[in-house]
């Protein structure tokens, strides 16, 4: 296998994604898509044209799980640097 | 380390520094270790009427486990040297 | 850490992970005596259980960024009436509680009437 471009592990995913457009899902129901520029082994990120997603649950105890409001905020930032051990996953550019 | 260098290169400009309990601090990036604990110089807090804690603080040091995201000039990062280094920093662990 | 250099003999606020607010008088100095007997401070909580802060002057701190504090104080912050201030007194901190350490310009400090702020505490960290 062409070690320059095939995916061998994990790490080559999100290798193979840079320059794209990346959705990113963090710890606090927290979800960036954002153009990756950089990572590190430690899952550290930049991005720019960032555009945050934050769901806020409005969970009314007792509720049966899925009656709880949830709000959205989004917000765009345009060069941020994510910290690695917020995220959860980084998953490439679709390419339907 | 790639990111650590990063950081260095932004010595002296404005970021903005975002806790995982939702503070948010501006000031001039004075410095950062291998951590990425940070110093900033100059700081502003976001929304002071709710967060006064910190309203006669000058400058502070941030633990770097505690950071979610830096927002960084956009104007001071160049992508596409970030892109190289960061493929040429993958390829270097992967030789290991 | 050196980072924490700057901080020695001011004064200082530190900002821990439950969301306490400690300000400082004096850091003590890195060499400061290890046979010391450190007293890991139990924080002072409201009647609710609720933690409210801590401020005085960094004494010193060695290799883990655990740190002395001199003459510290906490500041008690709540929505409902004035800042407290609560005498700590001589203390050591475990560098890993430290999420934040700034340095206090004391002018701005006094010309600031706590009695008048209504806050609620620093949020604790959530990984």
């Amino acid at each position: 296998m062409d070690t320059s471009t095939g995916i061998q592990e994990p790490f080559d995913l999100i290798r193979l994604s840079l320059s794209e457009r990346v959705f990113v899902k963090l710890r606090g129901d927290r979800e960036l898509t954002g153009i990756l520029h950089a990572y590190d082994g430690h899952m550290n990120l930049i991005l720019s044209d960032v555009e945050e997603t934050i769901m806020l649950v409005d969970g009314m105890d007792g509720a049966p799980s899925g009656q709880g409001v949830v709000n959205v905020a989004k917000r765009k930032m345009e060069m941020l640097f994510v910290r690695g051990d917020g995220v959860i996953l980084v998953s490439p550019p679709s390419r339907t | 380390m790639l990111i650590f260098s990063v950081f260095k290169t932004l010595t002296d400009q404005r970021v903005t520094v975002e806790l995982k309990n939702d503070l948010s601090i501006t000031g001039t990036l004075k410095s950062v270790d291998q951590f990425l604990n940070i110093r900033l110089d100059a700081i502003e807090v976001a929304d002071q009427a709710r967060h006064p804690h910190m309203m006669a603080v000058k400058n502070c040091f941030i633990r770097g486990s505690v950071v979610r995201y830096v927002q960084l000039p956009a104007e001071h990062v160049d992508t596409q040297l970030l892109e190289d280094a960061t493929r040429r920093e993958a390829a270097s662990q992967a030789k290991r | 850490m050196s980072s924490l250099q700057g901080y020695i003999d001011r004064r200082v606020l530190l900002v821990l992970q439950d969301g306490r607010a400690i300000v400082v008088a004096y850091l003590f100095p890195p060499d400061f005596p290890p046979s010391l007997p450190w007293f890991i401070p139990s924080f002072l909580h409201s009647a609710n259980g609720l933690f409210l802060g801590i401020q005085g002057v960094l004494a010193g701190y060695d290799q883990k960024s655990n740190v002395v504090l001199s003459d510290s104080k906490e500041r008690i912050y709540s929505i409902d009436e004035g800042v407290e201030e609560v005498p700590l007194g001589l203390y050591l901190v475990k560098g890993d509680m430290i999420i934040l350490i700034g340095e206090i310009d004391e002018e701005r400090d006094r010309a600031i009437d706590l009695s008048t702020i209504r806050a609620d505490p620093v949020a604790p960290i959530r990984y």
